[in-house]
């Protein structure tokens, strides 16, 4: 053991990376499946029902299968180093915001002091890769989507970034691990039942605002099927379009994740009672849950044409996340 | 409108009607599905649907009804008079069947689905049956067969018919040569005359008598005895409506 000692660390990191990796993967390939079924379902229809017998569970299995054996394209015209950099790019964007994600009290990639800091910086990560994979692949609907999405993206941080201020201000630090402690005994203790209505707003305004970030209905524009075929990722197929969408699907985790960390208690147990459940059960599920609700959103509303987007950025969430910011600020002040 | 108040009127309604809206979809996601797994489940058609044609031989009568009503001509039937001794049995009327149905051919690749066929059909012999599912790769594999006599059969049965009827035309010129060789011993020309005056009546039979007597028997079934008073003319008057009532 003594000769290990000094890569102890290391060999750490890299098992809690596979780990991460494998939860990635997993998740993603349910979260596909999940959002096969629950649109199917919302819209009265069945879904997959054949592959693997018990309600088609096992057709993102076969699909991701498909991805992997399929010819790896590069278009003639494309600008092949960027092309094949940018999946991984966004990809590496998606997963650096899983080693600040408190899943257990002592299960977390890294407690540094900036976590929320840290994770607003690196998911601003996926724009620089979306914006290269629709530059390089040399087509109009990849570079319009990558377009949209980056000016949806840069402009959806700011909302972001000031609502996850207030659970910043209220905690009085940026570590994620310390957030989550301070949130412990029970739900009413949750930030987002604290110094009500005011963190509530926030947590509305990051959900929705973080909608905008991964590019999920109504502000699904990057990718509109129906005007860009699909957005900035069209000439992308096989594995580098799977890496998209796994790296699509981890971020819609990463955001939920960050709103259940900061908001709604981590991996604490809504009830004192229920904390013999461990607590990557409960920062599992409530980020499923928040992953759930974001798939009944994509279901229920329509796409918001570009101003609209734009008219709820910086006209409705931006001057509220800024009077709730400053609202906060006054209620931790007279709290003490 | 005042501005202000129009702008939080938006987002009081922005947030009302998503939650309308999200109400409306999970109400869905408890209904029960409308998908039908098609190959585990099968609707039920209306009784009228018309899907595939199918024909019923022990009915069929042979009568070209469906095949002169079909508007794309892809119903091909050939028929040859029976002989007595060939005991075809009785058609569903009661009476003795008359004509072997060698071939009942229905090209259902090309078939419109407009139902004519089965409307004429006296004895509802060719009808609409549920069997949709009856499809194929390949314009042959599209083609029912329904007649229920195999190749050699059919082979025998025409060349039969051939020779009957190689044998009635025999008869037949022979009693014209006898006819004529009797007008001849008469030896004037009012009988011919008679001929001429009923021409405009029944105009479509001199056409047709040649063609029913070169082609088959077809037409024969329908009015057995008919071929034989017709070389003679004896009653003119007494075919015309005759006629008019088959072409019909």
């Amino acid at each position: 053991m003594n000769v290990l000692e000094p890569y102890m660390d290391l060999i750490l990191s890299v098992v809690y990376l596979v780990g991460v990796l494998m939860f990635l993967t997993i998740f993603a390939l349910l979260a596909v499946w999940l959002e096969r079924k629950v649109s199917a379902h919302l819209q009265d229809r069945l879904g997959p029902m054949m592959t693997g017998g018990w309600h088609g569970w096992s057709q993102t299995i076969a699909d991701a299968l498909k991805l992997i054996l399929k010819e790896d394209i590069i278009p003639a015209v494309a600008d092949r180093k960027l092309f094949r950099l940018a999946p991984y790019l966004v990809f590496i964007g998606s997963l650096a915001g899983f080693a600040v994600l408190p899943f257990a009290h002592n299960l977390i990639g890294s407690d540094i002091n900036i976590g929320v800091y840290y994770v607003i910086a690196i998911t601003s990560l996926v724009v620089i890769g979306i914006l290269m994979a629709g530059w390089a692949s040399n087509n109009k609907w990849a570079l319009y989507g990558a377009m949209r999405a980056a000016a949806q993206m840069v402009s959806y941080e700011i909302p972001v970034a000031l609502s996850l201020l207030i659970p910043v201000l209220m905690a009085g630090t940026m570590s994620m691990q310390t957030i989550v402690q301070n949130q412990a005994g029970g739900f009413w203790n949750w930030y987002v039942f604290q110094s009500i209505p005011f963190s509530l707003v926030a947590f509305v305004i990051y959900f929705w605002a973080s909608l905008a970030e991964v590019n999920r209905t109504p502000f699904d524009i990057p990718e509109a099927e129906s005007e860009l075929v699909a957005g900035f990722h069209v000439e992308y197929s096989g594995m580098r379009f799977a890496v998209f969408f796994l790296a699509e699907y981890g971020n819609m985790f990463v955001v939920s994740a960050i709103a259940a960390t900061v908001f709604l208690g981590g991996w604490h147990a809504p009830f004192t009672f229920l904390d013999f459940i461990p607590g990557p059960i409960w920062f599992i599920g409530k980020s499923m849950g928040l992953v759930l609700v974001q798939l009944w959103l994509r279901w229920t509303l329509p796409r918001l044409r570009v101003d609209q987007l734009m008219h709820v950025c910086w006209k409705i969430f931006l001057p509220f996340s800024f009077a709730n910011l400053l609202l906060v600020g006054l209620w931790v002040v007279l709290k003490g | 409108m005042n501005p202000l108040y129009r702008y939080f009127r938006d987002i009081y309604l922005g947030v009302v009607t998503t939650c309308i809206g999200m109400k409306v979809t999970l109400t869905h996601i408890f209904m029960p599905t409308i998908t039908v797994q098609y190959p585990k489940e099968k609707l039920t058609y209306p009784p009228r649907a018309r899907t595939m044609l199918v024909t019923d031989m022990e009915t069929c009568n042979g009568c070209l009804q469906c095949s002169r009503a079909c508007p794309v001509e892809i119903i091909h039937i050939e028929t040859v008079k029976a002989l007595p001794e060939d005991n075809l049995g009785n058609a569903p009327d009661g009476k003795p069947r008359r004509l072997h149905v060698l071939l009942f051919d229905v090209e259902m690749d090309k078939c419109v689905h407009c139902g004519l066929c089965t409307e004429v059909c006296p004895t509802e012999s060719i009808h609409w049956e549920n069997q949709h599912e009856e499809v194929s790769f390949t314009r042959d594999g599209m083609m029912r067969h329904w007649a229920e006599y195999s190749v050699e059969d059919r082979e025998r049965l025409k060349k039969r018919a051939e020779e009957i009827k190689a044998e009635k035309a025999k008869a037949a010129a022979a009693a014209q040569a006898a006819k004529e060789a009797k007008a001849k011993k008469e030896g004037d020309a009012p009988p011919k005359k008679a001929d001429k005056e009923g021409e405009p009546q029944i105009k479509s039979t001199p056409t047709e008598k040649p063609a029913a007597k070169a082609d088959t028997a077809d037409e024969k079934g329908f009015e057995p005895g008919t071929p034989e008073a017709k070389p003679d003319k004896a009653p003119p008057a007494d075919d015309s409506p005759k006629n008019d009532e088959e072409s019909k």
